[in-house]
C-alpha cells in the first residue's frame, strides 16, 4: 500500500529504469538519449527531446476489479481505512532524430519494459526522492502493455494533433493509494460482560 | 439528563473471557495471516481439540478450552487473573494448518489463560496490545508473491542414516546480504522432505542511478545482483512428526549453525552463498554447465 505519491513515483521509476538501461554506444545504441516525464504542454512544438522517450500520464482510472477492499491491517494489528486501487495509464513515446532511430527506440523501450514487468518497492522508493518510503516493502507495481483503440489514440493526440509520434501505452496496475486514517477501534476485547437488571419495586 | 428508565437494580452479571488469543505473521510480506485453521488441545490429549475463531483483526481466539470453563465464565473482571490452583495456567499444544497450502503446518506450546494487556502509551506509541504473535514459514507450494525474491534448496543430512539418504526435515535456512538498503536477513524452514523455500523482499537495487544519464555501460535491472550469504540450522533428530515445531525453531536459531556443503563427496565442498539476480528464482547450489552433480545441499553437525 503506497501513499498518495505512488502515481508520481511510478512515472519517475519508469523514467529511471529506461534512463539506466539505455545503451548509449554509437553503433547499436542511442547516444545522448534522454527520458522525461511529460505533461500535455510538453508535446507542443518545439519538443525539447531529440533522442529518447517521454512518459505521459494520459489516464487514471479506479480499478474496479477490486473495488471493495478490506481495511489495511498493519503488523501490530492497527487497521486503516481501505486503500483505493487505481490504474495509471502511461503513454510512452519514442523520440529520435530520424524515423529509423525513433522506431528503434520504440522497439527498445517495449523490450526493456517487458523484461522488467514488475517494479519492486526497493526500486520504486529509490526514485521517491525526498518523499521517503512511498511504497511499503511488500509492494510491487506491475507494468502491463495495453492496446489503445484508434479512436483513443486520436483523442490522446488531440493535445498535439500535428506532431503525432509513435507511442505505446502501458498500465501500472493496482496502485494502492493508502489511507493514513486509523479505523477507530478499541483494544482487543478479551472479556465481554453482560449486566442484567430488574426494575426496582 | 434524567433517565427515562425506571429505577433498577442489578440482578446478575455474566461474563465471557477469551483465555487465549494468537496472531500469526507472514515474515516475507510482514503482514498478519488470515484463513488459517488453528486448533489447540491439552498436552497428550489430542481428542480434546478445540478450534480457534478468527477475528476481523486476524487474531485467532479460543473459547471452551478444556479445564478453563470456570475461568471463562467468572464475573469478577480483575480477580479472575489472580491465577491460583486449580486455575493455574495450563499448557496446550497449538496446531496451525493452512488450507491454501501457503505455510508449513506448525505446532507450538502455549499457556492459557494468557492475558492480553494493552500497553501504556509510554511503552508503545500506538497503545497496541501485547498479543502473542507467531511467525509462520512459507511452504514450497506457495506461489511467489509479486515483487518477492525466492531462494529454494533441497536439504539432506550429510552421510544419511543407516546408509540411506536422509532429508533434513524441518531444517532452517537463513539468507542475508549487506548490499543495498535495508540490509536483508530472512529465515525460512524446510518441509518434511527437506525442501526449503525462503521468500523475501528484493533489497534496493544498487546499480540503478537516480541521476541521469548514467555513464558507461547500461544498468539493466535484470542484471542487478546481490551476493547472498546462506546459513542453516538443523536438529538432526530422527522423528518427523509432520509438523514444524516453532518452539524448536526458537531454540535452534540460538545455536551454532551447521556446516553446509554443496555435495557429499569426500571432502565435501563447502557452500556459503550465491548471487541473487533480479527477477529470477535462486535455486542453490548453482551449478555451472557441465557440472552433473545434483542440486542438493548437505548439512552436517558443526564440530
Amino acid at each position: 500500500m503506497a501513499d498518495f505519491h505512488a502515481i508520481a513515483v511510478t512515472a519517475l521509476a519508469l523514467r529511471g529504469l529506461l534512463t539506466n538501461a539505455c545503451p548509449r554506444d554509437k553503433d547499436r545504441g542511442f547516444p545522448g538519449a534522454e527520458f522525461r516525464v511529460f505533461s500535455a504542454a510538453d508535446f507542443q512544438p518545439p519538443v525539447r527531446l531529440t533522442v529518447g522517450g517521454s512518459i505521459y500520464l494520459h489516464r487514471v482510472a479506479f480499478n474496479v476489479s477490486r473495488r471493495n477492499l478490506p481495511p489495511r491491517t498493519a503488523l501490530d494489528g492497527t487497521r486503516y481505512r481501505p486503500p483505493t486501487p487505481v490504474d495509471a495509464h502511461f503513454l510512452i513515446t519514442a523520440w529520435g532524430s530520424s524515423p529509423d532511430e525513433q522506431q528503434s527506440m520504440l522497439g527498445w523501450i517495449i523490450r526493456t519494459l517487458h523484461d522488467t514487468p514488475v517494479l519492486p518497492a526497493g526500486l520504486l522508493n529509490r526514485f521517491a526522492a525526498h518523499w521517503g518510503e512511498v511504497f511499503h516493502g511488500n509492494e510491487a507495481v506491475e507494468i502491463v502493455g495495453e492496446i489503445l483503440s484508434f479512436q483513443d489514440m486520436l483523442n490522446i493526440w488531440e493535445i498535439s494533433k500535428h506532431n503525432q509520434q509513435p507511442s505505446v501505452s502501458y498500465v501500472a496496475r493496482m496502485l494502492f493509494l493508502d489511507s493514513e486514517i486509523e479505523l477507530t477501534e478499541g483494544a482487543p476485547v478479551q472479556t465481554r460482560g453482560f449486566d442484567h437488571a430488574g426494575i426496582a419495586q | 439528563m434524567n433517565s427515562l428508565l425506571p429505577p433498577h437494580v442489578e440482578l446478575e452479571r455474566q461474563a465471557l473471557t477469551c483465555p487465549l488469543g494468537i496472531r500469526f505473521v507472514d515474515d516475507a510480506l510482514r503482514r498478519p495471516i488470515g484463513g488459517l485453521r488453528v486448533e489447540a488441545y491439552p498436552e497428550n490429549k489430542p481428542w480434546q481439540r478445540v478450534s480457534a475463531v478468527e477475528t476481523r483483526s486476524n487474531v485467532y481466539g479460543f473459547h471452551g478450552l478444556p479445564g478453563l470453563r470456570d475461568f471463562e465464565n467468572r464475573t469478577d473482571d480483575e480477580a479472575r487473573w489472580i491465577l491460583e490452583s486449580p486455575l493455574s495456567p495450563r499448557t496446550f499444544v497449538v496446531e496451525v494448518q493452512d488450507p491454501e497450502g501457503r505455510f508449513l503446518p506448525s505446532r507450538f506450546l502455549a499457556e492459557a489463560p494468557a492475558r492480553v494487556e494493552t500497553l501504556r502509551e509510554s511503552e508503545s506509541p500506538a497503545g497496541q496490545a501485547a498479543l502473542r504473535t507467531e511467525t509462520l514459514y512459507s511452504s514450497p507450494s506457495r506461489l511467489t508473491p509479486s515483487g518477492c525474491a525466492v531462494l529454494r534448496a533441497q536439504l539432506f543430512e550429510l552421510g544419511g542414516r543407516g546408509g540411506r539418504e536422509q532429508a533434513a526435515s524441518w531444517a532452517l535456512g537463513e539468507v542475508s546480504t549487506s548490499v543495498g538498503y535495508p540490509a536483508l536477513t530472512a529465515v525460512g524452514a524446510a518441509d518434511e522432505q527437506g525442501r526449503l523455500t525462503i521468500f523475501f523482499l528484493y533489497p534496493e537495487p544498487t546499480s540503478v542511478s537516480t541521476g541521469s544519464p548514467p555513464q558507461g555501460t547500461p544498468q539493466l535491472l535484470s542484471d542487478q545482483l546481490w551476493p547472498l550469504s546462506f546459513r542453516a540450522w538443523h536438529s538432526f533428530r530422527s522423528e518427523t512428526a509432520g509438523w514444524l515445531n516453532l518452539d524448536d525453531v526458537r531454540t535452534l536459531l540460538q545455536q551454532q549453525p551447521v556446516i553446509v556443503s554443496e555435495d557429499d563427496l569426500s571432502p565435501p565442498t563447502p557452500f556459503s552463498g550465491a548471487d541473487l539476480f533480479f527477477g529470477r528464482e535462486l535455486v542453490v547450489p548453482v551449478r555451472q554447465p557441465g557440472d552433473s552433480r545434483l542440486r542438493q545441499l548437505f548439512l552436517s553437525k558443526a564440530v
